[in-house]
């Protein structure tokens, strides 16, 4: 769901990007050649053809007299400025790549209108010269005239006519007979008086400055014919109207292109409207989702909490059957170290009792030969002690060895009460290990005491592998219920007992208190434990021992009843060099533990 | 046809010409005044020569019609000129400026003779720089001009000024716009012969002149061999105006002729090939003097 509004911004960004440089490429060339502008060149075009044809008809009509002043053939001062400016206007709006050729046809506009405007002033010039030789020829002719021998005359009249057509226009036939007139009359002149020379003189000046510039005056109107404007201008103006069309095209093709571009930039906004509808309705959708969502998570945690609270009571349950169940092992584990134990404790009751039916047999007869030995000595109070009767009394003291049973008898009852003794201390210890531990009460105890009577119950099964160390320290009584420690200590030391054999090896006991804890520890110098079994020691049904002499139990059973107490077993161990298993409790059991308990 | 009717066919084409070849000076128009009246100021001020110490207003003085009276003024560096002083008024109406045609415009005009060294011998930076230090200068420039003192702009007002230097109203004006009494007898008939001998075919249209180049001794074959190598002859300049002509001696580019009297008679050989009677010269002149007209329209 995350992609398709994530990439919609972007594209739509990017036809907006298209749409907004569409947008800035139509203004910049829809700027490019208003009607209007080509309207104002035309004009000016037309401005500057009026120019040419006015120069035209100028000359025609001072060609022909119409007109005596050359003031429309000169350009005023503001018309040569005008002129350059309107063309370089002309050149400067249009650049030369939009309108390619424009420039060029203005330059060869500009050459050709300063050609033309030279051959208007040479005009001028010529013309005027003309003019004046022409209108007075006739005068100096006349002038002449009167003064001239005949033949001279003719010549004169031989001249005049044919230049004055000549110079009004004519043809250029007659010129050669004009020459050969005027080389005529000019044979004439030597022989005429000084005043007559001149006029003829002034004549023939005349004459040939009418035949010169008339020919001038031919050869500018036919090079002013030849040199024209008007093509240059029509091709500046051929070129001005495709650039227009051009543009006109253009601009439709750009309106055109701005329809579809304005159709485009609607579509869009209405896409963005559909996606905004659209992007909201999604929303909305979701926060419907959401709050249905937010209920069913309600309703599933309070499902979750009831199933919670249902396991909690079968954990309950579970914990409870567990802890009756652990009770049970640790009572049958008890049992079984009972068991065990059995032939040890029966070896232990049968060996003093084996001394004491032997002290007895050896009392029994001391006790029958000090009956005998009263005897005689009744006998002989009865004969009152006569010497007879005495005579053999010595002798049977000495027989009876009276003086070593003075001190035997004392030491036999010594040795059998003490055999007594420890029987009956045995019996005390059974009687201690058998109570059931669940009946048991939290009791004040002395764990030396403790562990003193399970020593006796095993001490058989020790005395064979191992020496017993003794090395308490001083230990306050400790809050505990004993007979459960009791089977703690038996188990570690079985377990010690276990480790130093089959070699005589030494187990040491250790206590002490340390920081509010008592401790005892119970060391042996036996195999030790390898480090890959360590972790699994407390495990129950663990054993490294062959079948069927260990439960796997002890350990475990060991742990649960140290936890139980609130206390601790650390192991410390060297394969090989030995294991101590240090029990840590506290000297006092918490409240609640105890109420628990 | 006979010949001799041909001769009065010919005599009286001229007749037959309606238009007048000379046309009156407008009034003057003055587009710009605050413009103009700034060029009047720069006319005078000596800031725009080289040195310092020219005007405009030394060469072409008012007193003088525009001109100065000499045959050639003095150059910088002492020599004469190469021409005579032509005058400013009804400059405006030339088709270009100077003897030799060399400026298009007014402005032109202005831009030559103050760089020109023989003459205001000054360069337009300078000439600027001088004129803008000026706080007044400044000011009037900074009102009239966008971009304040600049070389186009000093020119623009010089022009302006001398576009205002028409000289309307002479007695021959008048007699143009229909005054018959403006003229007396002589002085029409001078202008008859100036029609007739064909000074008229140069010096026409609005300023008498002044719309074409022409070459200096046309007729030069009549002078005495030893006369046709004088100065100018061949050359080609323009034909000066003659209006305020009685008012502007000596006359010719080189200043050559003192007298209008004289410069008739050159005229009369070098253009047009004639020798003027003593009539024809002074009914000329008398004809001359009536286009003199005072400067009109001044700011």
């Amino acid at each position: 769901m995350s992609r398709p509004p994530r990439a919609m911004p972007l594209s739509l960004l990017l036809v907006a990007l298209a749409l907004g440089s569409a947008l800035l490429f139509f203004y910049l060339r829809a700027s490019d050649y208003h009607p209007a502008d080509h309207f104002v060149d035309v004009a000016t075009l037309r401005q500057l053809k009026a120019v040419d044809d006015g120069w035209e008809e100028a000359m025609m009509k001072l060609r022909i007299g119409m007109l005596r002043n050359y003031d429309s053939l000169s350009p005023s001062p503001a018309e040569m400025a005008e002129l350059p400016r309107q063309l370089d206007r002309l050149a400067s709006v249009h650049d030369a790549a939009s309108v390619p050729g424009l420039v060029p046809a203005i330059a060869a506009y500009r050459q050709a209108l300063d050609d033309k405007l030279q051959l208007v002033e040479a005009f001028k010039t010529h013309h005027t010269v003309l003019r004046n030789s022409l209108s007075f020829l006739p005068r100096a002719a006349y002038d002449m005239d009167a003064q001239l021998p005949a033949k001279a005359g003719a010549a004169v009249r031989q001249i005049l006519m044919p230049t004055v057509v000549y110079g009004e226009g004519g043809n250029e036939d007659e010129l050669p007979d004009i020459a050969q007139a005027i080389d005529a009359l000019q044979t004439v002149r030597p022989r005429l008086p000084p005043a007559a020379a001149l006029r003829l003189d002034i004549f023939v000046a005349h004459a040939r400055t009418v035949l010169r510039e008339a020919y001038q005056v031919g050869i500018l109107m036919q090079r002013f014919d030849t040199v024209t404007t008007a093509p240059h201008l029509e091709r500046i103006e051929a070129l001005l109207n495709a650039h227009q069309q051009r543009a006109a095209r253009q601009a439709q093709l750009h309106r055109q292109l701005l329809l579809i571009f304005a159709a485009a930039l609607a579509g869009l906004l209405l896409y963005a409207a559909v996606r905004l509808i659209r992007s909201h309705a999604i929303i909305g959708r979701f926060n419907r989702q959401l709050r249905q969502a937010n209920d069913e998570l309600e309703a599933r945690v309070a499902a979750r909490t009831a199933e919670l609270a249902g396991a909690n009571a079968s954990l309950q349950a579970e914990i409870a059957e567990r802890s009756s169940l652990e009770s049970r092992l640790v009572h049958s584990e008890k049992l079984a170290s009972i068991g065990q134990l059995a032939a040890g404790v029966a070896h232990e009751i049968n060996n003093p009792l084996g001394f004491l039916s032997s002290n007895f047999g050896t009392l029994e007869e001391y006790l029958q030969n000090l009956f005998d030995m009263l005897g005689s000595y009744e006998r002989a109070e009865q004969a009152g002690f006569a010497p007879l009767s005495t005579r053999g009394l010595p002798a049977r003291r000495a027989e009876l060895q009276l003086d070593f049973l003075r001190q035997d008898i004392p030491l036999l009852m010594e040795q059998s009460r003490d055999g007594m003794n420890r029987v009956s201390k045995i019996v005390q210890s059974l009687k201690d290990f058998s109570r059931d531990g669940a009946r048991q009460d939290w009791q004040w105890a002395e764990l030396h005491q403790g562990i003193d009577s399970t020593l006796h119950i095993i001490a058989s099964e020790l005395r064979n592998v191992a020496v017993v160390r003794k090395e308490y320290g001083t230990l306050p009584p400790v809050e505990c219920r004993q007979s459960e420690l009791n089977q703690v200590f038996l188990n570690l030391l079985v377990n010690a007992s276990h480790a130093v054999a089959p070699q005589r090896g030494e187990i040491v006991i250790r206590s002490g208190v340390d920081g509010g804890e008592a401790w005892v520890e119970i060391a042996d110098n036996g195999c030790g434990i390898a480090p890959e079994v360590l972790p699994r020691i407390f495990d129950p049904f663990f054993s490294t021992k062959p079948v069927g002499k260990g439960t796997g139990l002890g350990l475990s059973v060991s742990h649960g009843i140290v936890r139980s107490h609130g206390g601790r077993i650390d192991v410390l161990t060297t394969p090989g060099q030995g294991t101590a298993f240090r029990v840590v409790l506290p000297l006092r059991q918490p409240a609640a533990l105890q109420a628990a308990a | 046809m006979r010949p001799a009717a041909w001769f009065v066919v010919l005599l009286a084409c001229p007749a037959l010409q309606a238009a007048e070849p000379i046309l009156p000076v407008p009034a003057v128009k003055v587009a710009d005044p605050a413009r103009a009246a700034l060029g009047r100021l720069l006319f005078s001020d000596t800031r725009l020569s080289g040195n310092g110490r020219i005007s405009c207003a030394n060469c072409h003085q008012p007193a003088r019609a525009g001109a100065d009276g000499l045959a050639r003024a003095q150059g910088r560096d002492g020599k004469p000129l190469a021409h005579n002083t032509p005058t400013v008024l009804n400059a405006a109406l030339n088709f270009r400026q100077g003897w030799e045609g060399k400026a298009a415009t007014l402005e032109q005009q202005v831009a030559q003779v103050v760089e020109n060294p023989q003459e205001m011998g000054g360069r337009w930076p300078d000439v600027v720089r001088a004129i803008g230090a000026n706080a007044p200068y400044q000011r009037i420039f900074a009102n009239q001009y966008r971009d304040g003192v600049t070389a186009a702009n000093i020119q623009d007002a010089l022009a302006a000024y001398l576009r205002t230097l028409l000289t309307p109203g002479s007695r021959f004006d008048r007699y143009l716009r229909g005054d018959r009494k403006a003229l007396s007898e002589e002085e029409l008939d001078g202008y008859a012969r100036f029609k007739r001998y064909g000074c008229a075919t140069c010096h026409q249209g609005v300023n008498a002149g002044g719309n074409m180049f022409q070459q200096f001794g046309v007729m030069a074959e009549l002078l005495p061999a030893a006369e046709r190598g004088r100065n100018g002859i061949g050359q080609q300049f323009k034909v000066p105006s003659l209006r305020n002509v009685a008012r502007t001696a000596p006359y010719f580019h080189d200043g050559s002729a003192a007298t209008l009297e004289q410069a008739i008679d050159q005229m009369f050989l070098l253009q047009l090939g004639r020798i003027a009677s003593a009539d024809d010269r002074a009914l000329i002149a008398k004809f001359l003097q009536t286009l003199d007209a005072g400067p009109g329209g001044q700011p």
